[in-house]
């Protein structure tokens, strides 16, 4: 009997047999870096996510979680694969305590069905674009970057609580839907990012924002990258209050032209700053961005009153990506995205144009890489060379680069984390306590490997 | 509260103790005459006071390092100590342990106004951040009402608020980086310039953890641009239950104003016999709301917001006119706990948070809880974000008078539970509110915490006692079971 077969059968008894799938179809679906599951469990409920939580840890069988699966390519090649766990089916929004500005939903529910939800009564989950087929489990687990970071927060400020499953000990909650707690350990912040590797959320609260009376944005065009960052700096530390704040490199700024008319058709280092906001307020602060923009020597574009989804997917580099792209996340000091840049662009072999967007306030910049899927020795070489490059320059500077997706030959050569955090002790010490058999996303997380401990 | 007698066994090794650590530190780091330690014996929560055995004052993160293996290595467990302002009794001192005090430690390290934040050390007071970058347009948000004593270390250490934290987060949203010191006394740095790194986010969770999980030795922290521009409203109310659904009403109305305050009659009146703020005598209660930002904009904020403090009943409203006006609306506010010993010899601060929805009936509740307890309670609070500050009054020569205010207390924190609240928004759980974990969360919840807890101090010697009802013994987490205190295998490696 195979596995799937003598797997499916302990499944169905705790989920009921349309809470699991074995078909070679769902599982190929499930797959993830060459290996594929052995069942797909797509539990309805969150006590049926913690019986089979509780089932991995006792059998000691290697549990993967996927939200959209948008960016389950984040993370190494898990060391053991045996269940893949969807959480398509937890997708209920639990409440929207509108008085209170709270969303509580089930982590499978999507960014866009949280914003037809919240949009009835004027306001916004702002951790993310509207439109986003994104789980909001998985924005917490990838610690996916806020598009409007500057004005409203990242993840970490926007998550008021959180209930997840653990291995061992079911389900356990954290937090709440006020804003201001400080009773216990902060254990909600412990889960982002942690791409399941600590425990499977199920439901998180999230702090809601006034969906603004208007927004706009307004693209300058820039010599250089470092003018363009240094004119983000002089944006971001007066006294105008832009939303966002992102540095678009030519290639990059002629994919936003195409989709939108924004950036202005020419291949240049693109500036473009949003604004939230009554129409007085950004009329005024367009008219000082403008002034700003001249003065830096940039040339300042026609305002635009909205991006659409095909505009938010260029600044944020959410292009659905073909598998022959490699997405390389550079994070670095705010005050050094615009020497990152140049770098990058210097680095690039034979003048070829880089493809990056940064966000500028958070110091993230997305670089995309274009191969061929199926590359011979010598590409491969080269490409790992190339990155393992820009990871040195980047120690130099503080910063990392981190593989959030690659074809799987380049995966299986460059490492997808990169440097170590030099915390890797008390990590390595809360995985191991937290999920005792290292049952979680084995393997995917880093800092891991090697000081994973036996507790008795 | 019954406090648990010292080990008289740590205490005997008293002098071993001393001299390890004189070995290790330079002199006059480490103080431990009679004399000298009664300055540590008691924080903000000064109902309860233990003198502490010895007490070491490191100037550098080497010397916290060294005095943490020392204090391993000799299994005596270590209360840090950063300007004892803290509320809930998290530096109370242990008579059998080492309080480490964090004050010498107090240099602004660096100001990087590229990348917003500076880099400090723990002992350098909140208030003294901004002053540091005021002049260049910039400040430090989170601003608790000590904030002229406090110690950044303590302020992280609690995960502090203060009034300006409904719109710009408290200490965990404005924190980028920290380094801290293992109970073991090894150093380990996360966080920092640059964001979102991969790995486990412990500056979250070493956040707020009350000095049990590491000791702080250096933060970067987020500075702010100042806005543009700021202006105060001040609304009078004919209840404390009508303010608060004002304050509903304009979060509901979906704006996040810079901080909204809520004093009752009590407080009103003792404030404005204190600081002569202008503030309406006799009024039942007043609402401070601040709103900033780009003038056009904080116009416009104005102007709504006094139509909705209107239609929620407000008979008077004030709107500061300049600089001056604003800072003078809240100068009452500011000084509302100080002004408390006009009207009472003694106070019992409660800061439990609850959903903003729920004010009214829970500020309603506290008034009747309070006239079945024959206590006075004044209330002075964060109502933006839903922290409420009942103030207990007591008099604690008193016999009795402060067990009914801890019991008023408990009842009060209870309620807030009840309506989905928790019980501390910004003083932390320290000694004060331990036996009333169980009441928020449940025996997992609490285990789970354990375990973070163990995965950092596996001894268990950085300031126990605190925040956990009863901790268990980190082995058994792992397990083990431990018969009459004796471990099996006593040999053999464990964590």
């Amino acid at each position: 009997m195979n596995k799937s077969a003598v797997l499916a059968s302990p499944a169905e008894s705790l989920l009921g047999a349309d809470g699991v799938h074995t078909s070679q179809a769902a599982l190929a679906q499930h797959a993830l870096d060459g290996l594929s599951p052995s069942v797909v469990a797509v539990p309805d409920t969150s006590e049926g996510v913690a019986e089979v939580l509780k089932w991995a840890h006792k059998d000691g069988l290697g549990v993967v979680v996927w939200g959209s699966g948008s960016r389950i390519g984040l993370g190494a090649r898990p060391s053991r694969y045996d269940i893949a766990i969807s959480l398509s089916r937890l997708n209920r929004i639990m409440e929207h305590d509108v008085e209170n500005l709270t969303l509580t939903a089930q982590a499978g529910v999507t960014l866009l069905e949280a914003a037809r939800t919240t949009v009835a009564h004027n306001q916004m989950l702002a951790a993310g674009w509207p439109w986003s087929r994104r789980t909001v489990g998985g924005l917490i687990s990838a610690n996916r970057p806020v598009p409007k970071r500057l004005l409203y927060g990242s993840v970490r400020d926007q998550l008021l609580g959180i209930r997840i499953a653990l291995a061992e000990k079911g389900l356990v909650g954290f937090g709440g839907k006020v804003l201001k707690n400080v009773a216990g350990y902060d254990m909600t912040k412990l889960v982002i990012g942690s791409l399941g590797s600590l425990g499977v959320i199920v439901e998180a609260t999230f702090k809601l924002f006034a969906i603004p009376h208007r927004e706009t944005y307004l693209a300058a065009a820039l010599a250089s990258p470092i003018l363009a960052a240094s004119l983000a700096t002089r944006l971001a530390n007066g006294p105008l209050r832009p939303a966002c704040l992102f540095l678009l490199s030519p290639l990059a700024a002629e994919r936003m032209a195409k989709a939108q008319k924004l950036a202005g058709a020419a291949r240049e280092w693109t500036l473009v700053a949003g604004f939230d906001g009554r129409s007085e307020a950004i009329r005024r602060q367009i008219a000082d961005a403008r002034a700003l923009i001249t003065q830096a020597g940039g040339d300042p574009r026609p305002a635009c009153d909205t991006i659409g989804e095909a505009g938010g997917r260029c600044l944020t580099a959410e292009e659905e990506s073909p598998p022959s792209v490699l997405r390389l996340r550079v994070g670095v000091a705010p005050g050094d995205v615009g020497d990152t840049l140049a770098y990058l662009e210097t680095e690039s072999p034979g003048d070829e144009p880089i493809d990056a967007v940064a966000d500028h306030p958070g110091g993230a910049i997305t670089l995309l890489f274009s191969l061929p899927e199926h590359p011979g020795e010598s590409q491969l070489t080269e490409t790992a060379g190339r990155i393992e490059r820009i990871r040195a320059w980047l120690d130099e500077h503080a910063g990392f680069a981190v593989l959030e997706q690659a074809p799987a030959p380049y995966k299986s050569r460059i490492s997808p984390w990169g440097r170590s955090s030099g915390a890797e002790r008390a990590m390595g010490l809360i995985k191991s306590r937290l999920d005792p058999k290292g049952i979680l996303a084995p393997g995917r997380f880093p800092e891991m490997n090697g000081h994973l401990g036996p507790l008795s | 509260m019954d406090l648990p007698p010292p080990d008289p066994k740590l205490v005997a090794r008293k002098a071993e103790i001393v001299t390890a650590l004189e070995e290790v530190l330079p002199p006059g780091t480490v103080i431990h005459a009679t004399e000298e330690l009664v300055a540590y014996e008691t924080d903000g929560l000064s109902a309860y006071r233990r003198r502490p055995m010895v007490v070491v004052l490191p100037r550098e993160t080497a010397e916290v390092s060294a005095t943490m293996e020392t204090l391993h290595r000799l299994g005596v467990p270590v209360v840090p100590w950063g300007a004892g302002t803290g509320l809930s009794g998290g530096a109370l001192p242990m008579e059998d342990g080492v309080t480490l005090a964090l004050s010498r430690m107090n240099r602004i390290l660096e100001i990087d106004l590229d990348n917003r934040c500076a880099v400090v050390q723990p002992g350098v007071t909140n208030l003294r951040i901004t002053e540091a970058v005021q002049g260049d347009g910039f400040y430090y948000a989170p601003d608790p009402s000590s904030q002229i004593a406090c110690s950044i270390g303590g302020n992280i250490a609690e995960n502090s608020g203060g009034v300006h934290c409904l719109k710009y987060g408290v200490t965990t949203n404005n924190i980028l980086g920290l380094e801290v010191v293992l109970a073991d006394g090894e150093i380990v740095r996360v966080g920092g310039k640059v964001m979102d790194d991969a790995g486990y986010d412990l500056m979250g969770v070493l956040t707020g953890s009350e000095g049990m999980l590491a000791i702080i030795t250096e933060a970067t922290v987020r500075l702010l641009p100042k806005p543009e521009s700021a202006t105060a409203v001040l609304a009078v109310f004919s209840s404390v239950e009508a303010a608060g659904q004002a304050v509903a009403d304009i979060i509901g109305a979906g704006m996040i104003p810079a901080g909204m305050e809520i004093m009752d009659k009590l407080a009103i009146d003792a404030s404005e016999q204190y600081a002569h703020s202008g503030y309406p005598v006799g009024a039942e209660a007043i609402l401070i709301i601040e709103q900033d930002g780009p003038a056009t904009e904080v116009s416009y904020l104005i102007a709504r917001t006094e139509e909705i403090l209107r239609a929620a009943g407000a008979s008077d409203i004030r709107v500061s006119r300049d600089e001056a006006e604003r800072l003078k609306l809240w100068a009452g506010r500011k000084a509302a706990f100080p002004a408390m010993g006009r009207i009472s010899p003694d106070y019992y601060c409660i800061d439990s948070t609850i959903p903003r929805g729920a004010l009214p009936r829970v500020l309603a509740r506290i008034r009747e809880l309070a006239q079945e307890s024959g206590l006075r309670v004044a209330n002075v609070f964060h109502a933006g974000d839903g922290n409420l500050h009942p103030l207990v009054l007591y008099d604690g020569n008193v016999p009795g008078e402060l067990e009914l205010a801890e019991q008023l207390g408990e009842e009060i924190m209870k309620l807030c539970v009840d309506v989905g609240g928790v019980l501390s928004g910004e003083h932390g759980i320290g000694i004060e509110k331990s036996g009333l974990m169980t009441y928020q969360f449940g025996e997992n919840d609490l285990a789970a915490m354990q375990r973070v807890k163990c995965s950092f101090d596996a001894e268990s010697l950085l300031n126990p006692g605190k925040v956990f009802p009863e901790l268990h013994r980190c082995a058994e987490l792992g397990r083990m079971h431990v018969h009459g205190g004796k471990l099996k295998f006593p040999d053999i490696e464990r964590f």
